[in-house]
């Protein structure tokens, strides 16, 4: 019930939003029709966005913040993730705490912070506030996978006259791959929707569609604008996944 | 790589440690106290009307947010963890699906929804906004509890001729109750924290905490900010660590 109520329904009414007709909402009555012109069905808010190049830049941009972020995020990841795989049982709860404390800290301090160290907004406070987002997620991810590898594997290759490197890259690392990738494909996909991290830490220049959608929801009040991007971001994102998945099942 | 990941570790949790430092700083200004320590702003926060109905709300609104969640993924979690049937993949997806959508796309959505409802400015719509993301998470930690409860202790109560709510009430929610706690106490926490949706549901009525700390961390920034948000912090602290001294113990016997 509660998830008709709130997943479902609002889902199904951001998919009805997007294809109404705006009207004319000039002047006094802007608010009574406040997104929408009932019972009118329209694909304008689909063709404002796909054919203007302001838009297919956010998209550009929102996509390729995602893949710098997901980089960086699985590099830091997989190393916090391998320390954790590597320390004694009582200094790995601690690890995980202190790894998972910025997750239940508000991310609003948290991202105050970020703009403490950074002092000016930009693309690498951006990146940086994201991947300090996600690293949480990708390096817990990554331990549980780490925790399946045996540690005797890797000294087997050792004690088979492996150097410390080899061993790593040619029987832990592959052992863990499965895991990399399942952290891989939720980092792309949560950067993707980033939000928070470009609004407050980045300049017009940085912002993503999710930062467009709140813009139009509550400055330019065009809901059915922003119905569409949303519609087209959730698009995206399940292309992605679906895709990431597929070449996942191919490779691991 | 051990170096490496203490100056990761390092980096991530500085921005929590930067916040609550500048926190107790005298000045007016974002720099951090150095001979001179001070409560002022958290003087302030305690008394502005603002910040404290904030907490209150938000606090509120956590409460009931929680036993939502509970009420919802304590079920869910008995289903999945005890019964087979077709569609259970399927189920499984819808319920977690939450965790990976856009948290706008849903808050434009429940905006949409509870606009054209009597739900609008409500605390209620708020806090079933806030447990449809604390559910999955609910959800997940409850099925993990549920099934290490061995079926066999339940098998015997029935055996016994207990009814199925007397063998939930005397056998199995026992046995889970660290679960249910734990997972009490993260939803408590993500409402807390929760911003996305709070911007798009609250009012002027039911502003939460991150709530009124959002305005003021993008333009007007003073130290009272970050007092605010340790004031947070030290809410969501202790819970958490609550919830992980719960689900010790479970994890140990694994």
């Amino acid at each position: 019930m509660l998830w008709l109520l709130g997943v479902a329904v609002p889902l199904a009414y951001v998919l009805r939003m997007s294809l109404y007709s705006r009207g004319n909402v000039a002047g006094p009555h802007r608010y009574d029709t406040l997104f929408f012109v009932p019972g009118t069905w329209s694909l304008h808010s689909f063709a404002n966005v796909l054919s203007s190049g302001f838009y297919l830049r956010l998209f550009g941009f929102t996509i390729l913040l995602s893949l710098v972020v997901t980089a960086l995020t699985m590099v830091c990841g997989y190393i916090l993730g391998y320390s954790v795989y590597r320390a004694s049982p009582r200094r790995k709860i601690v690890l995980i705490l202190l790894i998972a404390l910025p997750k239940f800290t508000n991310i609003l301090v948290f991202v105050y912070g970020v703009k403490m160290i950074f002092g000016a907004n930009g693309f690498w406070p951006v990146v940086a506030g994201e991947v300090l987002l996600l690293v949480p997620y990708a390096a817990l991810t990554i331990a549980a996978a780490l925790e399946a590898v045996p540690y005797h594997l890797a000294e087997a290759a050792r004690g088979l006259g492996a150097s410390a490197s080899s061993a790593f890259w040619r029987v832990t690392f592959p052992l863990s791959f499965p895991g990399v990738a399942a952290a891989a494909v939720l980092t792309v996909l949560w950067s993707m929707s980033a939000f928070l991290g470009p609004y407050l830490l980045g300049q017009p220049a940085q912002y993503t569609v999710a930062v467009e959608i709140d813009r139009q929801i509550h400055q330019d009040l065009d809901w059915t604008l922003a119905a569409a991007l949303n519609v087209l971001l959730m698009a995206l994102l399940a292309t992605g996944g679906y895709a990431l998945t597929a070449m996942r099942r191919r490779f691991a | 790589m051990t170096i490496l990941a203490r100056i990761l570790l390092a980096i991530l949790l500085w921005p929590l440690a930067m916040s609550v430092w500048v926190s107790f700083t005298p000045s007016r200004y974002l720099q951090g106290p150095v001979r001179e320590w001070s409560l002022q702003w958290y003087r302030e926060f305690f008394s502005g009307p603002v910040w404290m109905d904030a907490l209150l709300n938000s606090l509120g609104t956590a409460a009931l947010s929680a036993s939502l969640s509970i009420l919802i993924a304590l079920p869910a979690g008995l289903l999945m963890a005890r019964s087979r049937f077709r569609g259970k993949a399927f189920v499984e997806g819808a319920l977690l699906l939450p965790l990976v959508l856009p948290g706008v796309a849903l808050a434009v959505g429940m905006l949409a929804v509870v606009r054209s409802t009597p739900l609008w400015g409500s605390q209620f719509s708020l806090a079933v906004g806030h447990s449809v993301l604390s559910m999955p998470v609910a959800f997940l930690v409850l099925r993990a509890t549920i099934q290490q409860v061995d079926p066999a202790l339940e098998a015997v109560a029935r055996g016994l001729g207990a009814g199925p709510l007397q063998v939930f009430r005397f056998v199995t929610l026992p046995l889970i109750a660290p679960g249910v706690l734990a997972s009490a106490l993260f939803a408590t926490v993500m409402s807390l924290n929760e911003v996305t949706i709070s911007l798009f549901l609250a009012t002027r009525y039911t502003e939460t905490l991150p709530r009124v700390i959002w305005p003021n961390l993008r333009f007007a920034i003073t130290p009272l900010v970050a007092a605010a948000s340790t004031v947070l912090l030290a809410i969501s602290l202790p819970a958490l660590i609550g919830a992980g001294w719960w689900l010790r113990p479970r994890r140990a016997n694994r």
